[in-house]
């Protein structure tokens, strides 16, 4: 089903794919074949936040946040610019199989984007329209990123 | 962040020795740019360190090169050259804070010069 286009979704962010300059993310933080983002309000309606699910290995992960619309759209305008078929998707994806166990209790709030024509890996005119586009940005917490590696 | 090390005697910082540059050389899952790919990699990475200030260097996991930075008339450029050499370069004003980013520049298939015009 897929996630309303207005509402909020996050994408965790790691360090090294965090411009420090811009204060934002780089364009690897987009470079996925399913890209995994969580629903905003969904963790609010149920009292969790997103900085709950920064733990393991998303330990000081930023944030990246865009409406669910943005995705179809910037698809759409990628496609429309460059002449190639590019759709993308953006759907409630609670399965066992895209969210691991140490996230699984907010499995309701987990949705994935992923290409539903087009190359399997998203277009890079595509990840480079994300990565500029992001609605609100969080700063990954480098202390709390450098705990978890040692 | 890859920061820029090297300087020559020169005065100018050479590429060839970027810590990123050498990330990139060395490739990743037993593939390596070749000679021309490197050539281009250099290329640009000494053109951005001479004319932008703090221009981000960085090798992601399959081994592609990505260049971020800003330029003098304030637009950002995104840029990538994977281990093939099929380089693509963008530009994006996200000037404004009213209104969304807007793509100014795309070519898909650049070349070094293409991208070293841009700066």
């Amino acid at each position: 089903m897929p996630v309303p286009s207005g509402d909020i979704v996050c994408r965790f962010i790691s360090p090294m794919h965090w411009s420090a300059r811009e204060n934002g993310p780089r364009e690897g933080a987009f470079k996925q074949a399913n890209l995994s983002v969580w629903h905003q309000d969904r963790l609010r309606r149920r009292n969790a936040a997103l900085g709950d699910l920064l733990i393991e290995n998303l330990a000081g992960y930023g944030q990246a946040h865009h409406q669910a619309g943005d995705y179809t759209e910037l698809a759409r305008e990628v496609s429309d610019k460059s002449g190639v078929p590019f759709q993308v998707r953006i759907e409630w994806r609670p399965n066992d199989e895209c969210v691991e166990p140490p996230w699984r209790q907010w499995r309701y709030a987990h949705v994935q984007v992923e290409t539903v024509v087009g190359p399997d890996q998203f277009l890079r005119r595509f990840r480079k329209l994300l990565t500029v586009s992001s609605r609100l940005v969080i700063p990954p917490d480098l202390q709390a990123a450098s705990a978890r590696a040692n | 962040m890859v920061q820029p090390t090297t300087i020559q005697p020169t005065g100018k910082p050479d590429a060839t020795l970027h810590p990123a540059v050498q990330e990139f050389a060395a490739g990743v899952d037993g593939a390596q740019p070749g000679e021309a790919v490197m050539a281009m990699a250099a290329r640009i990475v000494q053109a951005a360190l001479e004319r932008t200030a703090d221009p981000e260097f960085s090798v992601d996991d399959d081994g592609a090169l990505s260049i971020d930075l800003r330029l003098s008339n304030g637009l950002r450029m995104l840029a990538e050259l994977p281990i093939d050499g099929t380089l693509d370069v963008g530009t994006y004003d996200d000037r404004n804070s009213d209104r969304p980013p807007r793509e100014v520049t795309y070519l898909p298939n650049a070349t070094a010069a293409d991208l070293i015009a841009l700066l």
